[in-house]
């Protein structure tokens, strides 16, 4: 039996041109001993076609590779509505390197870059910035404005530009008028503002620079326009590189998940989680920032809060930090237990929410855990888990992090960034709403945090947790600033508010018509 | 001039015979799309205007459309050309591409081999008696059951259908199955020897 | 089985075939074109000038299949061009092929000089038959030629002896050369001997030579 079983498995692998080494087929007759002699050949079809998902390297299978085929059917079968809702965690965000050559991204697993530590060496560093600049620069030069002019087209007269690499300033001793090159801004000798890209950097003069829609910050990229002579870059104009909807972005590369989640390729592709987006029109997600749980008004209003929802559960709570309204010193982290504790209690007191919400947690910059470096990992388990034990349904995450929903790709970062960014700008805009120019900032950057290492540190190899790109739908900005909703390029930046501090205000998102609603507790 | 860019395309595919592919030129097939709107739209312009009176326009409307049907003509081959490519390579290469072969081809390209490949399978399956015929086998007619061949590279543990198990280790030789090592020998891990 | 799609896909060199490879760039060789009616809004196409428009009686150097659909003797309504038969289908050219054509560097006339030549007929020209006969006879001299380098260079470097061929001709040399080296892998019997597979070779070649640079 086994054997005329064995023969059967191994010629219909090898019809596939694959060939089983002596392991893998020994596990596989094992597996399938037990299935019936009727669904066999069902079973080693979805095998193949489940190994074939894979990226191989060699038609000789090993029984690691067959052992995952394996579980990967196993899991399809049980886990079709764990798709629905994903947190990923900012240390888990799939990786991918853009190589210029084949304009395209390839995932550094298959490149053989190794896994990321906390404590990168001098590469990470140089790579941190070197990648966003090649992430930035391909998304700009594919740009209608700089791709060169069609043949024979009406419009011959609409400006075109070419994008320039410094090396090309640099090697010029005639004066260069009209010129448009991409680059970071830097302070390379104190108070003189450089531009630099991978091939050099070059000395600006902003005397005359005009600065378009935008907060244009130390070590951002920007398209610096203007004439070049003796060594010095004179602008005329500033602005940052033009932004991709995202879905032009997967018009030309496909449905790779940059997101991250378990699905294999991008949920966007997915039409039966478009089906549930649809159709759950009831989908709610509630956005509240600087939950201080040591604060009694706060858990009065929370009570309210929860009241009003026990009725309609919504699918999610987002509750960001701090969770704490000061910092209490050596006691901190017991504090901090009991406040949760009690927040399970009062949950517990609503068993609709228990059942149907799902709440997440994001650290805040003052929460405990390692200094304030970016990605923030989650608060330790030392906190949460008397809390999970009694809400299961909870998730502790960093900041940022990533959910999806259905086929919605959200990023929530707790930060208070805008500020931030304000103070660092090269130069602070005279008019337009700050949100506006934060908003596009973001955008624009395909970053969350523009800013240099030194003002907001970052895990050199995590940098790619932080980025933007392709941009997600919804951007939640948490930052005490007051708050603001912001729509560019079909992605909406939005800032809940603080909680305590405005007025107990929150934000509320409805996936179905992806319509944010600012919500108030009033006394 | 007009289909310029589209006829670097059949270039670059006439510099690449005989080898495995170039990397897919998205660039250029956006560029050349990109130019046939550009045509199709000034054509539709000058018709309209011909339309409302305007003379002796249609000459010009003549020409693009000749480059239209041209950029067209370009375009398909170059996609023709590169799918009969890749599916010699399921037969040169097995049904697993190398890493580096796999990245110059385009997403579709690859859904395309995938598919190509299930195809043969299933065909495959479905001749004969038990368990089918594998035709990528015997592609040239067998003289003996077993051959004597020699490694060209450490490949591995390997079962052969009576259950003993072989070691491939380079520069080490063995008497097999004709069938078995034939697809080994393809991809080049093995080297038959013949006295 | 291999083998005979890589020589399918250039199968249809003959004939017009809308895929190949050989026929677009056959087709895409220049021709000189003499505008008889203006053309509007298409004065780019001109680089000489800047003018907005073509204007009738401007000579230019246009790719053959544009010249075809401009060059329309039957229906004088869709008339937009004159074309001049290029130089080295013409009667001087003619008698030199007539003389030796052994001797002419055919590759330097066109790569593509016969389907080219082939193709120049649609025009109709006046001396159609004549070009038409040139072709032929030139074919008919040189094929002997051909044929026999192909069959007697064994193991050798043949670029000099495909130089001065057309890529027709090239293609003849190449089925020779092939028909030549199988033969002899019977006779040696080394078609028993199972091969590696052309792409896993050329492939193998690339990557080491990409590890030496």
């Amino acid at each position: 039996m086994s054997s005329k079983q064995k023969s059967s498995i191994v010629s219909a692998f090898k019809m596939h041109g694959l060939t089983l080494r002596s392991e893998a087929s020994k596990y596989l007759v094992e597996a399938l001993s037990s299935i019936s002699e009727s669904d066999v050949a069902e079973c080693i079809d979805r095998i193949i076609e489940s190994i074939q998902k894979q990226s191989l390297s060699s038609s000789m299978l090993d029984r690691a590779t067959v052992e995952q085929a394996v579980e990967d059917c196993n899991q399809e079968q049980e886990e079709d509505n764990d798709k629905v809702l994903t947190v990923i965690d900012a240390f888990t965000v799939p990786r991918y390197t853009y190589m210029t050559e084949r304009k395209k991204f390839l995932s550094n697993k298959a490149l053989g870059i190794a896994d990321p530590c906390i404590h990168g060496d001098s590469k990470d560093k140089v790579d941190l910035f070197r990648d966003r600049y090649t992430i930035l620069h391909q998304r700009t030069s594919r740009h209608d404005l700089f791709t060169p002019t069609v043949i024979g087209s009406r419009d011959t007269k609409a400006k075109k530009f070419e994008l320039k690499p410094i090396e090309f300033l640099l090697g010029s001793t005639a004066k260069l008028g009209d010129i448009i090159v991409l680059g970071m801004l830097t302070q390379l000798k104190e108070g003189k503002w450089f531009l630099e890209d991978p091939t050099g950097a070059v000395q600006l003069d902003l005397t005359k620079a005009n600065f378009h829609t935008g907060l244009f910050t130390e070590n951002s990229f920007v398209l610096a326009e203007g004439w070049y002579e003796d060594e010095l870059f004179h602008i005329n104009a500033f602005g940052f590189p033009p932004p991709e909807p995202s879905r032009t972005t997967r018009n030309f590369f496909g449905n790779i998940n940059f997101f991250g989640g378990q699905s294999e390729t991008s949920v966007k592709a997915s039409s039966r989680l478009r089906q549930i987006e649809q159709e759950n029109e009831t989908a709610m997600f509630v956005f509240l920032s600087d939950l201080w749980l040591d604060n009694l008004k706060v858990f009065e209003k929370l009570r309210t809060l929860f009241t009003g929802f026990s009725e309609s559960p919504p699918t999610c709570f987002v509750f960001s930090g701090n969770f704490s309204s000061t910092p209490y010193g050596s006691t901190h982290i017991k504090e901090m237990k009991d406040n949760f504790d009690t927040l399970a209690n009062l949950i517990l007191e609503f068993p609709s929410l228990v059942e149907h919400s799902k709440f997440i947690f994001i650290p805040g910059p003052r929460d405990p855990g390692p200094a304030n470096i970016l990605p923030r990992p989650s608060l330790p388990e030392v906190i949460t888990q008397g809390f999970q034990e009694k809400i299961p349904n909870s998730r502790f995450t960093s900041n940022p992090c990533r959910i999806q929903y259905c086929t919605q790709e959200i990023v929530v970062f707790r930060e208070d960034i805008v500020t931030k960014m304000c103070r660092n700008c090269v130069k602070f805009p005279d008019q337009g709403d700050v949100p506006e120019h934060f908003a596009k900032t973001i955008i624009c950057q395909g970053h969350l945090c523009p800013l240099p290492l030194h003002v907001s540190p970052i895990y050199w190899a995590h940098d790619v947790a932080l980025r933007t790109y392709p941009l997600p739908d919804v951007i939640v900005c948490a930052d005490k600033y007051d708050s603001f909703s912001v729509s560019q390029v079909d992605c909406q930046v939005v800032n809940p508010g603080s909680f305590p501090r405005n007025d107990y205000s929150f934000k509320v998102y409805y996936p179905a018509n992806r319509h944010f609603e600012e919500s108030k507790i009033s006394d | 001039m007009f289909c310029e860019k589209a006829l670097d395309l059949i270039r670059e595919l006439q510099r690449s015979r005989g080898a495995s592919l170039p990397p897919f030129n998205e660039d250029t097939l956006r560029h050349v799309l990109e130019e046939m709107k550009a045509l199709y739209e000034q054509n539709q312009q000058d018709v309209n205007d011909a339309v409302q009176g305007e003379a002796g326009l249609f000459s010009g409307v003549q020409i693009r459309h000749a480059a239209l049907e041209r950029n067209k003509r370009c375009i398909l081959a170059y996609l023709q050309n590169r799918l009969k490519t890749t599916r010699d390579m399921r037969w040169e290469f097995g049904s697993v591409l190398p890493a580096d072969v796999k990245y110059n081809l385009s997403e579709a390209e690859i859904q395309w081999f995938n598919k190509y490949n299930k195809s043969l399978a299933n065909y495959m399956r479905s001749l004969g008696e038990d368990g089918g015929l594998d035709l990528t086998q015997d592609m040239k007619p067998p003289k003996t059951l077993y051959i004597e061949v020699r490694c060209k590279v450490d490949h591995g543990e390997f079962e052969t259908q009576e259950g003993s198990i072989v070691l491939l280790k380079k520069n080490s030789q063995h008497f097999l199955l004709r069938s078995e090592c034939e697809h080994l020998i393809r991809q080049g891990i093995l080297e038959h020897i013949v006295h | 089985m291999a083998n005979s799609q890589a020589s399918s896909s250039r199968s249809g060199y003959y004939e017009e075939n809308y895929f190949s490879i050989d026929d677009i760039l056959a087709t895409h060789e220049r021709i000189k074109c003499k505008f008889e009616v203006p053309v509007f809004r298409l004065g780019f196409l001109d680089m000489t000038t800047d003018n907005e428009h073509i204007s009738p009686g401007s000579k230019l150097d246009l790719p053959f299949w544009l010249a075809r659909v401009l060059c329309n003797k039957r229906n004088k309504k869709k008339h937009i061009a004159d074309v001049e038969i290029p130089k080295q289908y013409k009667e001087s050219y003619r008698e030199i092929l007539l003389a030796d054509a052994n001797v002419v560097d055919l590759h330097k006339l066109g790569p593509y000089y016969y389907t080219f030549g082939a193709q120049l007929l649609k025009f109709d020209p006046a001396d159609a038959s004549d070009i038409a006969s040139s072709l032929v006879q030139t074919f008919q001299g040189r094929f002997r030629n051909i044929m026999d380098s192909s069959q007697n260079a064994y193991n050798e470097d043949n670029a000099r002896l495909t130089a001065k061929l057309d890529e027709m001709e090239k293609d003849l040399f190449k089925a020779g050369q092939k028909g030549l080296n199988d033969f002899q892998d019977w006779e040696t019997r080394r078609v028993e001997k199972l091969q590696t597979s052309t792409m896993v070779v050329n492939h193998k070649k690339r990557k080491r030579a990409a590890l030496i640079e």
